[in-house]
């Protein structure tokens, strides 16, 4: 049985969606905050209190810099099913591709121990 | 594993960062940890928090039986270390970065100004890569041994190469077209970029997960 993926996969792989989605373009999304809203779940799930709960942007840069390199290769496979450049590949295909990545991704229990 | 007392006590007595930055030396995970824990020292707050935390991560590093069983595969000893200080556009206090790196894992402290982060990353270490390696250290010039290494981890080692060599770079994050271009020639194949991205989305998991164990110990 496929056990269902962690909060922390479902991030992982949403931050690179997200990356790719917007062409790695540094200033159309935002990690950082992203990254907030994991935390923000993760600890209203365990009831914590959201004090400093705030990613602040060098964390958010480190964190793009992660989401950068894999959203690289996310970019370069699709480009590569494609069989064209990226500035070639559509809005609506490259959010096609990336649909069938992800759920691809998802189900393999990505991320697991 | 060392206590996260006998690093306090290790903190209190040295300041690694000026022992070892000015040698030239190669960083322990105890130095490194050490001054990290001495940082977080004028922060009463945060103390216990970056201790516990450390202590963790110690557990991790030396392959303890004590450490959380998600973690305990094995890991080696960080031998070397990069360091830097980020400066970012919309955040204008100098952030310390440290790096420290063996054999395909590595692991990165960011000391904000208000919380130290520690990141363990894994990334293969295999002939293919030290031959890229040594491509893209003749390709960057000097401090490109020290920039590029094992596998995924490259990305970072190029930004703290550059903020390290280039005052200039201080002024922005680490230049996306860097990693990508590195990235690229590493996955020359569809396989090999499936893996590269299954690597890097791993590395990203696992950054989270410690975001996360990291907020539980602070409530």
């Amino acid at each position: 049985m496929t056990e269902a993926p962690d909060l922390a996969s479902v991030t992982a792989v949403a931050l690179v969606r997200e990356a790719v989605a917007r062409r790695m373009d540094p200033e159309a999304y935002n990690p950082g905050k992203m990254v907030t809203e994991y935390l923000r779940k993760v600890w209203e799930d365990d009831g914590r209190p959201e004090e400093g709960l705030d990613v602040g942007p060098a964390l958010g840069a480190l964190i793009g810099m992660l989401v950068t390199m894999a959203g690289a290769s996310v970019q370069a496979l699709i480009c590569a099913g494609a069989g064209k450049p990226l500035e070639d590949v559509t809005d609506a295909e490259l959010h096609e591709r990336l649909d069938s990545l992800e759920i691809d991704l998802l189900l393999r229990g990505f991320g697991h121990d | 594993m060392t206590s996260a007392d006998e690093m306090a006590a290790t903190a209190r007595n040295a300041d690694p960062l000026h022992d070892h930055r000015d040698a030239g030396e190669a960083w322990t995970a105890d130095t490194m940890a050490a001054h990290l824990v001495h940082l977080h020292g004028a922060d009463g707050a945060r103390e216990d928090m970056g201790l516990e935390f450390l202590a963790e991560v110690h557990a991790l590093l030396r392959h303890d039986p004590a450490a959380p069983p998600a973690r305990r595969e094995p890991r080696r000893r960080y031998s070397t270390i990069g360091w830097g200080q980020l400066r970012t556009s919309d955040n204008p206090e100098d952030t310390d970065l440290y790096l420290a790196s063996e054999n395909g894992t590595t692991i990165i402290c960011f000391t904000p100004a208000d919380r130290a982060l520690l990141a363990a990353v894994v990334s293969p270490d295999t002939p293919e890569l030290r031959e890229l390696q040594d491509r893209w250290a003749a390709k960057l010039g000097p401090g490109g041994r020290h920039a590029v290494s094992e596998g995924h981890v490259a990305g970072y080692r190029l930004g703290v190469r550059d903020m390290e060599a280039t005052p200039a770079y201080r002024t922005a994050p680490p230049d996306a077209d860097d990693v990508i271009g590195y990235l690229t020639d590493l996955a020359g194949t569809p396989a090999a970029m499936e893996r590269g991205m299954l690597d890097a989305l791993g590395s990203v998991t696992e950054f989270l997960q410690l975001l996360k164990d990291w907020g539980g110990k602070s409530s």
